[in-house]
């Protein structure tokens, strides 16, 4: 691997004292680094393996829940007893009930004023969906409406409605960065250049809806949920519901796609809870597709302009960018709608930055983390950008990228933990063939082929605490045990790999437990911000560490040997200055007798004095049909500085599917939403645009740049948002040098082609 | 905000369409052959008159009285405990609801279980034999092309459906086949790979 960091010792710090040893390539390793099958697939592709959305409980009782058909309205009279008459029907709640529970400090949970249209103003239970949902019909609402705003620069407009006291720009005022002068920096400039850019809102469109069944039993709770993370949702239970939190019991082993959209609780959790305490049966609730548009908020849209000053050689001189996010009406999750400015601030060298960005809130449901919030609608904006200064510089792009690389983080002044988007670069370009053809000269009739290409940031993982246990049974076998949820990466499996490679156990005699908050102590709060790996891994292999120093102590008695003579392979304990003479581990661990050796281990701190960032750069090909206007993505190279790929078969799904959910974003997916009435038109698959098996390019590449990074005792930094945040801008970018007119606004819909097109031709 | 209510019962709707409801009791849950059913017996007073229908699914035969709004997603799920089959959009849009009927993939969803009488219904439950697992599915495992997993029963039964009848099938041909489910994860360059190391075996 290049240019090795000396690993600091801190990281590999593991039980009592002792030292772990420093892992090398893939190829010395016997675990990690292979590709295999993830646990639970045979689950899934049996039918077998149980989702919430499957759970089927004695008695239980569908809950639905009526959303404001108003943006924004004062909820006056409700009357709910038609409802209550439908047969079938057991339980109603409304905002009348006493005592009032509240949401947050802003609103209750069942709230008299509804900000945004789909807010939760009244839930039933009743014998089957199709009467629940016919009983949340039947409630009669006064709505005495209010005005709406949606557009975020309309909200900016004075005599616009106000939806939080200080006014619609959250916290009264932009948040403004500044390094160095940006003044001087335009000045210093050879030339300068700007562009505005819009992205806009894009759904999660998890295949399982979120929902949840809610069963109590005395004054304890079991909910089934839909989510990323079992000890979030319980944590948060306990603290609304005002309950200890060893009376709740949450449960996940198969979670169908979060993307961010799944972490902690929402309203209809504490609603299911709270139907089903009123009915006394079990509840299950779950979005309906229709209502899951709302329910599981969104990725905002930005408005993002940028300015910047260069040299003629291509240097950066400044930086410039105001950012402009739709935030929904409530303090909560507003801070998702201005985190379109990571990228701009850091990505590359540049002295002089200033990033102005206004939050605003509006009478739209807020939005909340979508795989890479915030760099991925950057990205989007800025690798387009960054190809209109190389143009104007007359640089190619990879070039114009190389001139103001970053060796260190420009924020904190720290040297990174690893930085491989050099090697990104380079092994991208190698892999794609890049050449980059003058726009508009691959045209064949009314097809024009391109190349593009954009480099990716995401923020690497702060230092978090972790902790996993690895339980030895008798027979040699193993059992990593681990307070985590299945979103379908396949965390799970490379926890098997990791406490393998650590006890030296083949990888098919560990097992690996999880999901239950019961039986599986706290590893992670929930899986977001792609961490589970490089926060939750490096504990599980101090587990194993653990757990292996203590059987070596147990094996040392029966060998004749001090437990540091001996080491495991390959299921085997040996001598180190004899390995001929070795015993199967179940020859030592058939001793145990009903004692188990449970290994627990922590995760050591990050190391001090590193910055931990995730790079990578995408290529890609396109052809766009100049009748139609569709975009046809060719091909594409995906390479991902992530650090160790502990297992590149999922690696490589994640990279694939995270390409194809940003290339959604850059070219079909879409909210369309009435501005006046505040109300989503296309809330369902096809109309909102999810790509199907069509619309993927006949490959996606993923490449492993290989540097090594030293960040925590795995090597590992996170894989699973990166691949997203960097599909867009390559995107835009091949679509600019295939008919050569740049569109600046995401998704690049046909009829944006055309209209360029047709501009061009003018 | 007011709407103009069509004031019909439905009742009134039903007696208009001709489904041969079956007057009489509602058929209780131990009238069929087969696993015990996990729960629904329609709630009295505006269900609908419930209609006896037999079929096959995975090669036992069911016997059970179901209302004619039921969708056979419903009917497979509740019923006969079938929960592998999974309802995502409820509206015919993304495929995870596939399963073939007389070998022939549809949407559960969308296909009402009186429509299924007398038909052969294999679900992905009824692939494995045992443990000895289908060739798809063995596939879908080695080629990491379940994700969260929630679509893959339904792409597994749409691939068994098409590799039945199409086994020289081309890599377009098998794309096309698939384009009925979507797949939010993204997992579809290793679901096609899964699917062309299936044709292969057999």
């Amino acid at each position: 691997m290049a240019d090795e960091i000396k690993m600091p010792e801190s990281v590999l710090a593991g039980p009592e004292g002792t030292r772990l040893k420093t892992w090398g390539p893939p190829e010395e390793l016997a675990a990690v680094g292979k590709s295999i099958p993830k646990k639970g697939a045979l689950e899934k592709v049996t039918g077998r393996a149980q989702y919430s959305f499957d759970v089927h409980l004695p008695r239980m009782l569908y809950g639905a829940i009526l959303g404001s058909s108003q943006a924004h309205a004062r909820i006056g009279d409700m009357d709910i007893r038609a409802a209550m008459a439908l047969p079938g029907v057991k339980t109603v709640l409304t905002p009348a009930d006493e005592p009032r529970l509240r949401w947050d400090a802003e609103r209750f949970l069942l709230d008299t004023t509804a900000r945004f249209a789909g807010q939760e103003i009244a839930a039933v239970a009743a014998e089957d969906e199709t009467t629940a949902e016919e009983a949340v019909r039947l409630i009669k609402v006064r709505y005495d409406r209010l005005p709406v705003v949606i557009d975020p620069e309309d909200a900016l407009k004075p005599g616009t409605v106000l939806l939080q006291p200080q006014g619609n720009l959250w916290k009264g005022q932009p948040e403004i960065y500044q390094r160095g002068n940006i003044e001087a920096g335009l000045a210093a400039a050879d030339f300068t250049h700007e562009a505005s850019y819009t992205t806009s809102v894009q759904h999660h469109a998890t295949m399982e809806p979120h929902g949840c069944v809610a069963a109590w039993s005395g004054d304890e709770l079991t909910l089934w949920d839909s989510t990323q993370g079992i000890h979030w949702v319980r944590d948060f239970m306990a603290l609304r519901l005002r309950m200890p939190i060893n009376k709740i019991r949450v449960i996940s082993q198969y979670t169908g796609g979060g993307y961010g959209s799944k972490n902690g609780i929402k309203p209809f959790h504490i609603i299911a809870a709270l139907l089903a305490r009123k009915s006394g049966r079990p509840v299950k609730l779950f979005m309906s597709r229709a209502d899951e548009f709302v329910a599981s908020h969104h990725r905002p849209q930005t408005i993002q302009y940028l300015k910047a000053g260069v040299k003629n050689d291509g240097t950066l001189t400044a930086l410039y960018s105001r950012i402009v996010g739709q935030a929904g009406p409530y303090q909560e999750n507003a801070m998702w709608a201005g985190r379109a400015g990571d990228a701009t601030r850091r990505l590359y060298h540049c002295p002089h930055v200033k990033t102005e960005t206004y939050t605003v809130h509006t009478n739209s449901q807020s939005p909340i983390p979508c795989r890479g919030p915030g760099t991925a609608e950057n990205l989007c904006a800025l690798e387009q950008f960054m190809d209109e200064l190389a143009e104007k510089a007359g640089m190619d792009p990879l070039a114009f990228r190389m001139k103001n690389y970053s060796q260190a983080d420009q924020q904190k002044g720290l040297p990174y933990s690893s930085k491989g988007l050099a090697a990104s670069y380079q092994k991208g370009a190698e892999a794609f063939r890049w050449e980059h053809p003058k726009p508009g000269s691959l045209r064949q009739g009314e097809k024009f082929r391109g190349v593009g290409m954009g480099s990716l940031l995401w923020a690497g993982n702060e230092t978090e605490q972790s902790q996993a246990m690895v339980v030895l049974q008798a027979d040699g076998t193993a059992q990593v045990v681990a307070g985590i949820s299945n979103i379908g990466v396949g965390a799970e499996t490379i926890f098997t790999q990791i406490a393998a490679e650590e006890l030296g156990y083949p990888v098919e005699a560990v097992g690996v437990s999880y999901g239950d908050t019961h039986s599986h102590p706290y590893t992670i709060n929930s899986s977001y911000g792609s961490r589970t790996t490089p926060i939750s891994g490096p504990a599980v292999r101090n587990a194993a560490a653990d757990a292996k120093r203590k059987l070596l102590a147990l094996a040392a008695s029966s060998l004749e040997a001090g437990p540091a003579d001996l080491d495991i392979k390959e299921g085997k304990i040996f001598l180190r200055n004899n390995p001929a003479k070795a015993v199967p581990v179940r020859e030592v661990t058939k001793r145990m007798g009903r004692e188990l050796i449970i290994g627990t281990g922590r995760r050591p701190a990050n190391p001090e004095g590193f910055k931990v960032d995730i790079f990578g750069a995408h290529f890609v090909e396109v052809e766009v049909d100049g009748g139609t206007g569709s975009v046809k993505l060719l091909r594409a190279v995906c390479v991902h500085d992530s650090g160790r790929w502990i297992n590149p078969l999922t690696a490589e799904s994640q990279i694939q599917g995270g390409f194809i959910q940003g290339a959604g974003m850059a070219l079909t997916e879409e909210r369309v939403m009435d501005k006046r009435l505040g109300i989503q038109l296309n809330r369902n698959l096809h109309e909102y645009g999810l790509p199907t098996v069509l619309d993927v390019p006949e490959s996606v590449v993923a490449v492993d740049p290989r540097v090594r990074d030293v960040s925590n005792n795995i090597n590992a930094k996170g894989l699973a948002e990166p691949p997203t945040v960097g599909a867009g801008g390559a995107i835009g970018n091949a679509i600019y040098n295939a008919i050569g007119v740049r569109i600046r606004d995401y998704p690049i819909t046909p009829d944006k082609i055309l209209a360029a097109l047709e501009g061009q031709r003018r | 905000m007011s709407e103009k209510k069509i004031r019909v019962t439905r009742r009134q709707f039903l007696k208009g369409v001709s489904a041969g409801a079956v007057a009489g009791a509602v058929l209780s849950s131990d009238s069929f052959i087969g696993r015990p059913s996990q729960g629904q017996v329609p709630p009295v007073g505006e269900g609908q008159e419930t209609r006896a229908i037999t079929f096959r699914v995975n090669g036992s035969l069911y016997r059970l009285g179901v209302e004619p709004r039921r969708t056979l997603a419903d009917v497979l799920r509740k019923e006969l405990g079938l929960t592998g089959t999974k309802v995502a959009c409820n509206r015919g849009e993304c495929g995870a609801c596939t399963v073939l009927i007389n070998g022939v993939a549809v949407y559960a969803c969308t296909t009402l279980a009186v429509r299924a009488a007398g038909k052969e219904i294999e679900t992905v439950e009824g692939l494995a034999q045992g443990e000895k697992l289908h060739p798809v599915q063995e596939a879908f495992i080695n080629q990491d092309a379940a994700q969260c997993g929630f679509c893959t029963p339904g792409f597994i039964m749409t691939l068994k459906g098409f590799l039945d009848k199409n086994r020289t099938a081309t890599r377009e041909e098998v794309k096309a086949a698939l384009a009925g489910n979507l797949c939010r994860c993204g997992a579809y360059h290793h679901i096609l790979d899964a699917a062309l190391a299936a044709r292969a075996r057999l």
